[in-house]
């Protein structure tokens, strides 16, 4: 007799009908016990069902969601808000380019370029701190990530709570 | 609030199983539409038609009936805050019970160990589909060792055998609702079934 293919491989293979883990299954007592404790206990787990719920359940229900607004009420109110905001922009966008939208890719182009010259301005101040007075800095870093890390653990803790399920 | 929302709605690649593959029949799909306008009687069906497989779901990963009632009010007091985001084609239930699962999980991750009177109490509250007098005590007493090592597994083993066999779900259903590939669910469906058999042998040597 060949040796026993692993269990999981050999069920899910005759579950499938596979002519050789079926063959092995009559050829091998050991196998076919335990397919047969397999079998049986498939059985028994489809002998359960779920529980009656509270029977207060559904008022419980009914009683928050009397509470909330309309689900088509909470989508408008959403699009509004999207709408609204969209046009927020565009006006401003309007205004900043006293009417001629097109100075926006100029604006744009401009903007990249003064950002740029303030990262190099920063760059180069933090090279000259860093040459000077590099023990300080690193201590600085390490406080500011520490401080952050905190934070976010602080952050991380408050969804959790949000996140529970209330009463 | 956007985060806090990603943790209970179903997962992206739950949210991509569903849609990825159409059913036959979308049942509860005039309720949910009523609903959505705002008809709270058309939403009560719902919940009247969904509670028994959500509250039963929450109580196989719970394990206290206290808990369980709370988490189904929250999932569907969230289902009605969200119907927005619930696209109508495919089983309402299904994605209830994708948030059920999820605030479970949610609640389950700031467990940090588990209460044995917590498994004794679910004992008292799980009934036996078939329990008849003429069944009597030792099938009860079956039945009950049985909820006994089920009690004993993991999340995701209880979680898998009271969708396939106490649901009755597909195991595509059972994908959608976990977030899976459903060609994985026949092999967890094994682990756990093997892991439960080898709990009960270890309670029945005891």
């Amino acid at each position: 007799m060949n040796a026993c293919p692993e269990l999981e491989t050999l069920l899910l293979a005759a579950a499938e009908h596979d002519a050789d883990a079926l063959a092995h299954l009559r050829s091998c007592p050991d196998c076919a016990f335990l397919a047969e404790e397999h079998r049986q206990l498939e059985k028994d787990l489809t002998r359960l069902v779920d529980p009656l719920p509270p029977a207060d359940l559904v008022q419980s229900v009914m009683a928050r969601v009397a509470l909330e607004p309309a689900p088509a009420r909470v989508e408008l109110r959403t699009g509004l808000s999207i709408l609204a905001v969209t046009l927020m922009g565009a006006t401003l966008a309007f205004v900043a380019t006293h009417g001629n939208l097109g100075l926006l890719g100029t604006r744009a182009a401009s903007a990249v370029v003064v950002w740029r010259n303030l990262f190099f301005g920063l760059s180069e101040a933090l090279a000259a701190v860093w040459s000077t007075a590099a023990v300080p800095m690193v201590v600085t870093m390490a406080g500011l990530v520490v401080v952050s890390t905190l934070g976010v653990r602080r952050l991380a803790a408050h969804r959790v709570v949000e996140a529970q399920v209330r009463p | 609030m956007t985060t806090l929302l990603s943790s209970w709605l179903p997962s992206p690649a739950a949210l991509g199983s569903i849609l990825a593959e159409p059913t036959e029949t979308v049942p509860y799909r005039a309720e949910v539409h009523a609903a959505r306008r705002g008809d709270r009687s058309a939403f009560e069906a719902l919940v009247r038609s969904v509670q028994r497989s959500v509250y039963g779901l929450c109580l196989r990963l719970l394990r206290t009936e206290a808990e369980a009632a709370e988490v189904a009010q929250e999932t569907f007091l969230r289902a009605y805050q969200h119907l927005g985001r619930y696209d109508e084609s495919k089983p309402f239930d299904l994605w209830v019970l994708a948030i059920a699962r999820n605030l479970c999980l949610d609640l389950l991750r700031r467990r940090s160990r588990v209460h044995t009177q917590d498994v004794d109490e679910m004992h008292e509250a799980l009934p036996s589909g078939e329990r008849s007098q003429e069944e009597g005590v030792i099938a009860a007493e079956e039945h009950r060792s049985l909820e006994v090592a089920m009690a004993t597994l993991g999340t995701d083993d209880r979680e898998v055998l009271a969708l396939y066999y106490v649901q009755k779900r597909t195991t595509k259903e059972i994908a959608q609702v976990m977030g899976v590939a459903p060609g994985t669910i026949m092999a967890r469906l094994f682990r756990a079934r093997e892991k439960l058999r080898r709990q009960m042998k270890t309670e029945d040597a005891q």
